[in-house]
């Protein structure tokens, strides 16, 4: 599962769970660009697209 | 999220893949790395900001002994040179073979940053953690070929993030038996930061006559339960921190997972 949440005034905020799924998610990357990535133990990469 | 072929990603078990998009080998370090336990192997590579023309990166890895290990290589044609390795970091982890840390990645000061666990076993018996001569259950800062204790109280802080736009700290720790945590550091903050382990798991007190008093306490920004609620189908486990400006839509926050 992936979940997101923002900071404001030092506080999480909109904390929530998100649609993504990546099953054995191991790490995040992030591209030179920004571009968010997601790495699975099964030996996948993901990208997060709109 | 969909599959996509290029950018670095390391394999558990030693060996890294380009970070272009060849999908040829860039590195590999099987013979150097143990991966028996889930927890172990190698762990993160980080890429030095100015990569592009002094070809030099970082790996984290459990090595053959069990001990945490941070190497530089360089590469050239888009390969790891062997023989440029050089060993910058090793923490006698002989005792477990969990709670290894793992991630190393570069700060908003372009500083190299690494991540160790507090020790493995449960509960932190040794209490590595709150001890500020040990570097394990530690945020590291190597400063002019030196590492710092930056922060300290963590259990396995295996996954963190600085902020692309403001250089805020995000760290994904991984709780005992009940509370996962997510600590957050402002860029502005100075000084030691001691985020609670094991004195505190999450926001609850674990060992609290453990606690030192040396730096800041930092409580959690957010925790998970492993009992209940959004965490009630499987034994959950903070795995990543990192945040995502660039778009407008959900990914624009922080996002954390778990698994």
């Amino acid at each position: 599962m992936i979940w997101s949440l923002r900071i404001s005034g030092g506080k999480a905020v909109d904390n929530r769970s998100e649609s993504s799924r990546v099953s054995s998610l191991s790490s995040f990357g992030q591209a030179a660009n920004g571009d968010l990535y997601a790495v699975s133990l099964e030996g996948r990469l993901y990208k997060l697209s709109n | 999220m969909s599959p996509a072929a290029s950018t670095s990603s390391s394999a558990q078990g030693g060996s890294s893949a380009s970070p272009a998009a060849s999908g040829r080998t860039f590195l590999d370090i099987r013979s150097r790395v143990e991966s028996g336990y889930s927890e172990q192997g190698l762990l993160s590579v980080a890429f030095h900001p100015g990569y592009a023309k002094n070809r030099l990166f970082y790996v984290y890895y459990t090595n053959k002994t069990g001990d945490i290990e941070i190497d530089s290589f360089r590469s050239r044609s888009g390969r790891a040179l062997a023989s440029s390795r050089k060993q910058l970091l090793v923490v006698n982890h002989r005792a477990n073979d969990n709670h290894d840390g793992g991630q190393l990645e570069f700060g908003p000061d372009g500083r190299l940053y690494a991540g160790t666990g507090d020790g493995g076993s449960g509960g932190d018996p040794p209490d590595n953690s709150q001890n500020l001569s040990r570097r394990l259950g530690k945020l590291l800062r190597l400063n002019g070929g030196r590492w710092q204790v930056y922060a300290y109280g963590l259990r396995n802080p295996w996954r963190f993030s600085f902020d692309r736009a403001n250089g805020d700290l995000y760290i994904g720790d991984v709780g005992q038996n009940a509370w996962e945590e997510i600590d957050y550091r402002p860029r502005a903050a100075t000084g030691l930061a001691n985020f609670g382990w094991s004195a505190y798991e999450g926001l609850v007190p674990y060992r609290p006559s453990r606690l030192k008093q040396a730096g800041t306490l930092l409580k959690p920004v957010q925790v998970y339960g492993h009992a209940g609620g959004n965490c009630s189908v499987t034994a959950a486990t903070s795995i990543g921190v990192t945040r995502c400006r660039r778009r407008v839509d959900v990914t624009s926050t922080a996002t954390t997972a778990r698994a």
